[in-house]
């Protein structure tokens, strides 16, 4: 079974992505803020993070630069971002993202996606 | 006078070398004669002597060899020893031998006498008394030979010796003698000695003497003959006879002399008319120097005339070189224009200022003749000690410009002496020249204050301006490009070079390397066309600047280009702002916008549990009402910052408002509000809409950054002409960094737990815009994990009726507390209680109302019977009766409902008061329990 964490800070939203992913049948773990999300990391093997950009204290960017290196080769990153412009877009492709979605986003897309992720 | 012109002879120096010569040979022969004398006189001593010493020595041996035959011939006598008697005879030969010898010697007549006896008394004793003897010893007749011996021999023998002794002393004496001649002859050498050398002596003084006076008396004439040619007497030099070397240097000296004396007098005619000479050039330099002094002012004058630009200084200049150049009295200059700039001398400022203004100037005829000449008799005061008039002479004069208008006057007074022509054609010279000078000043004065004003002009421009000529310097710039770069160091009038202005640009700005490149393109451009560029100051405050530069042409040529630097700080913060807003606004839509869509495609596109679905749709619900809200909220601000919101200002009761904020969190079960109401004045003039959105977004502030409940206490009181509102949680608390950034749009504090609280980030800005707007203030109080106090203060509506009620609201200690349902009656209560200075506590908690009758003294506690789900008036009122600090309280119900006389008589109630009721009633109760020491 395949782990994804899940790091945004609304709750909300969080429960969205976590409800959808569930019903397939994914291993869902849950983060409100980057530092929790690198420590759940160290911790525990996951096969992809959904992340969100705009969060307090540390925005996904900054918690992609955070992952230790040998964490951050096993892992595929998707980032969730209200900034759809193409300087943001090609800031967070700098900084190492895998996949990326902008807000709102469809979860039936978002599942489709994943599974397009995972299963490569 | 030369060495071969001298005869040899003649010569001092040969005639001391023959002095010399002559007494040297003489001291020499009389040295060798006087040696030779002494040699032979010492010659003759010692052969004298000699001669003494052998005689002396051989009577001595005479003596001693008679002796010895005298005793032989006794010892003979005696023992008759035949060996006796062959010494005795060799004693005899050699007696005899020595005899001889004697008689040999120069003797003299008495020696010679001497000689003979000897001769004689050998003979005698040798061949008749010693054959006698001894044969009267051979005979051993002793007798006769003893008598022989005394009567005869002895004597003989005894006479001869003595002889011998008296010759040997005699010669010792003549020896001593000789000696002592010898000593005598001695010193009478040295005596002729001394007396020798004494006498040379003399000789050579005497000759030295001799030659000095020969060559000092010339010397000392010739001193005199100096002195005498030195002091310019005639010289007296005798005429010299001498054919030596001092009658030459007499002879040329005395020529030299008259030499001397001759060139004198040549001299003395050639100094003289050197004198004369002298005498002339010093008259022409004299003459040199005044026409120079003359130049020199004529030259200072052209000075003044070509660089001076102050009109004044000007004036002052010709003046003072028209008053050096021509002797008047009085004298008056001035320009004729506007400012009148004058210079005077002799007269007064008032007459100056007379003249000046055309009283007794005849300007017609000053315009016809340029130059007039009047006079007149002299007047009072001219006349001063004089003792008789004299005539007077004004001379007036104009300047005239290349129009013939006057640009000047000059007036000037002479007594007793009249101006000639020659003063009068230069002075037209003069002022001719001057007025070429006051034209010019005229023309500068108009350039500088065109230039002045356009200095202005560009000085208070906004923009930065700066004006670089062809090869890249700078030729003029403003004040306000200076402050823009805050540059201190730049000339005021003075071109910048362009590697210093870069320089000074590159040490503020960015980016360097663009802006840089920016300037040299600017430079380089041939084209008309602008260009333009943004950059950044960096400083205290960071300034964004727009810079376009624009070729100047002049006359067809490129003259140089002109930069224009505008602050566009501003405009640039605004943008930032701009772009920030929309980020972040999308960014809050986004979310519930996310959240809206999502779950509505999961209940569209899934087959979800009854539960879920609901669960869905309440989300679905919540995030739609926080959208709404959000897009409220941020209408609201933007009505409020572009000013568009409409106040509809009155006066209104905050309690009322804050009552009525209180009620819409009723069902709040973690949190208790309470309302401390301290303010006996309450009213305050604002937009009751407004106001309570203030209160209410304060206080789900409260309650919603306390997560873990507490207490959520307002109070009301006065300060001042003011009523502050203090809103206090017991919750998360802010940090102080936090606190500076609240009241800014979207800034909410960033962390997960009090993100997890959500919220606009839009509340405490409008807050704060609403606080503004009724001329009030807000701040906030916080520590981090104890909780957050925010205070706002507006002004009081009446201030007549402030200080009414200050007057009897200004007892403390007196607090009821209110445990009222129903908003109205609370507030009717309160402020009634307030009126009759109390103070009024409300709770809406019946148990925090317990907690906080345990902990304050209360003159009262008023309990609404109906009051929440958990616990109703007679719970609270248990409670307070069980415990022994609020036994004593007495206890008043306000209901709605009919008095339980049974439940009321088991309580200690104080009072039972029946809604509708009168408010005094309760006021009139409390005041009356009071006053009667609270026993009943």
């Amino acid at each position: 079974m395949k782990k994804i964490l899940i790091v945004d800070d609304e709750e909300i939203l969080r429960m969205l992505i976590a409800d959808t992913l569930e019903d397939e049948g994914y291993d869902i773990d849950e983060a409100p803020d980057g530092e929790k999300a690198l420590e759940k990391l160290k911790n525990e093997p996951y096969d992809l993070m959904i992340l969100d950009f705009m969060m307090p204290c540390m925005t996904g960017i900054e918690v992609l630069g955070n992952i230790p290196e040998d964490i951050r080769g096993n892992i595929k990153v998707l980032m969730l971002t209200a900034k759809t412009q193409e300087a943001d877009r090609q800031e967070m492709m700098k900084a190492g993202t895998d996949y990326m979605m902008a807000k709102p986003f469809s979860p039936i897309d978002l599942l489709s996606v994943v599974e397009e992720i995972l299963h490569d | 006078m030369t060495d071969q012109a001298m005869k040899p002879h003649n010569s001092i120096r040969a005639r001391y070398l023959r002095l010399i010569f002559i007494l040297l040979a003489a001291l020499a022969a009389l040295s060798v004669l006087f040696f030779l004398y002494i040699e032979i006189e010492r010659e003759n001593m010692i052969a004298q002597q000699h001669n003494l010493e052998k005689r002396t020595k051989i009577v001595n041996q005479l003596g001693d060899t008679l002796d010895l035959v005298v005793i032989r011939a006794r010892g003979y006598y005696a023992f008759k020893n035949e060996f006796e008697l062959v010494l005795l005879n060799e004693s005899f030969d050699e007696l005899e031998e020595q005899i001889e010898q004697f008689k040999a010697l120069p003797l003299k007549k008495d020696e010679q006498k001497l000689a003979e006896e000897l001769s004689s008394f050998y003979q005698q004793y040798r061949y008749t008394f010693v054959p006698r003897g001894i044969e009267y010893a051979e005979a051993n007749d002793y007798e006769s030979l003893s008598a022989m011996s005394l009567n005869e021999s002895s004597d003989l023998v005894n006479g001869f010796l003595l002889r011998v002794n008296s010759y040997t002393n005699e010669h010792i004496d003549s020896m001593n003698r000789l000696h002592m001649d010898m000593l005598d002859q001695s010193a009478h050498y040295t005596n002729l000695a001394i007396i020798l050398y004494g006498l040379v002596l003399l000789i050579l003084v005497f000759a030295m003497w001799v030659s000095i006076t020969r060559i000092v008396r010339p010397i000392e004439e010739l001193d005199l003959a100096t002195r005498q040619l030195a002091d310019g007497k005639p010289v007296s030099l005798p005429v010299a006879q001498r054919k030596d070397e001092m009658g030459k240097l007499l002879g040329s000296f005395a020529k030299m002399a008259k030499a001397l004396q001759r060139k004198e007098k040549e001299l003395l005619a050639q100094n003289e008319e050197l004198q004369a000479q002298q005498d002339e050039l010093q008259e022409k330099q004299f003459m040199l120097q005044k026409s120079l002094t003359r130049l020199e002012q004529y030259n200072q004058l052209n000075h003044h005339l070509s660089y001076t630009l102050d009109e004044q200084k000007l004036v002052e200049s010709i003046h003072q070189f028209l008053r050096r150049l021509f002797p008047f009295d009085k004298t008056l200059f001035w320009i004729e224009n506007n400012e009148k700039s004058f210079a005077s001398h002799g007269i007064s400022m008032d007459t100056a200022k007379r003249v000046i203004n055309g009283d007794g100037i005849n300007l017609e005829r000053l315009k016809q003749e340029q130059t007039y000449i009047v006079k007149r008799e002299s007047n009072h005061t001219e006349l001063g000690m004089a003792e008789e008039p004299f005539h007077v002479y004004d001379l007036y004069s104009g300047v005239f410009g290349s129009d013939g208008e006057l640009l000047a006057v000059y007036c000037a007074t002479r007594l007793g002496i009249p101006v000639s022509e020659e003063e009068r054609e230069e002075l037209d010279g003069i002022l001719k020249r001057i007025s070429l000078a006051i034209g010019r000043i005229d023309m500068y004065k108009q350039i500088e204050h065109s230039r002045k004003l356009n200095q202005n002009i560009v000085n208070n421009v906004n923009e930065g301006i700066q004006f670089v000529n062809p090869s890249g310097d700078i030729i003029q710039y403003n004040d306000t490009l200076r402050e823009q770069l805050s540059i201190t160091d730049w000339p005021d009038h003075r071109d910048i070079p362009f590697r210093n202005w870069i320089k000074t640009f590159m040490a503020v700005t960015a980016p360097k390397e663009e802006l840089h490149h920016f300037f040299m393109e600017a430079l380089a451009n041939t084209g008309p066309e602008a260009m333009s560029f943004f950059y950044s100051i960096a400083g205290p405050d960071e300034k964004f600047m727009s810079v376009y530069a624009s070729p100047v042409y002049g006359s067809g040529e490129r003259i140089g280009t002109i930069f224009v630097h505008r602050d566009v700080t501003k405009e640039h913060e605004v943008d930032q702002m701009k772009s920030e807003l929309v980020s972040t606004v999308s960014h809050e839509l986004r979310t519930p916008l996310s959240s809206v869509l999502g779950f509505t495609e999961l209940l569209l596109h899934k087959t979800l549990t009854q539960e879920r679905q609901r669960k869905y749709l309440t989300t679905i619900h919540k995030e739609a009402t926080r959208l709404t809200n959000l897009i409220n909220d941020f209408l609201d601000i933007q009505r409020m910052e572009s000013g568009k919101q409409q106040y509809d200002m009155e006066p209104c009761r905050v309690d009322e408002l804050i009552m009525g904020v209180i009620q819409q969190f009723k069902h709040e079960k973690s949190h208790a509000l309470s309302l401390v109401d301290r303010a006996p004045s309450v009213t305050v003039r604002g937009d009751k809409d407004r106001l309570t959105q203030v209160f209410m977004n304060l206080v789900s502030n409260a309650v919603k950054f306390s997560p873990n409940g507490g207490n959520v206490e307002i109070t009301l009181k006065n300060e001042k002409q003011d009523l502050v509102i203090s809103i206090r949680d017991e919750g998360l608390g802010i940090s102080k960094d936090d606190i500076k950034n609240l009241f800014q749009k979207f800034k909410r504090i960033d962390n997960s737990e009090r993100r997890k609280i959500g919220g606009t980030g839009l509340g405490l800005a409008i807050t704060k815009e609403i606080v503004k707007k009724h001329q009030g203030e807000i701040w906030i109080e916080s520590e981090e994990g104890k909780g957050t106090t925010v205070y706002v203060k507006l002004p009081l509506n009446d201030l007549r009726l402030e200080t009414r009620e200050i007057l009897t609201g200004g007892e403390t200690g007196r607090n009821v507390m209110i445990v009222e349902d129903d908003a109205s009656i609370a507030l009717l209560l309160s402020e009634e209680l307030k009126g009759k200075g109390f103070q009024v506590i409300h709770h809406f908690n019946p148990e925090k109302a317990y907690e906080e009758a345990v902990k304050l003294p209360f003159v009262g506690i008023v309990v609404d019977l109906m009051l929440g789900e958990d616990m109703n008036g007679w719970d609270l009122i248990e409670k307070l009766a069980e415990n022994e600090k609020t036994a004593d309280i007495p206890i008043i119900i306000s209901s709605a409902l009919d008095k339980e006389e049974e439940r009321v008589g088991r309580h200690r109630i104080a009072k039972y008061l029946t809604k509708p009721y009168s408010p005094e009633e309760l006021s009139d109760f409390l005041q009356n329990h009071l006053q009667h020491g609270g026993g009943e």
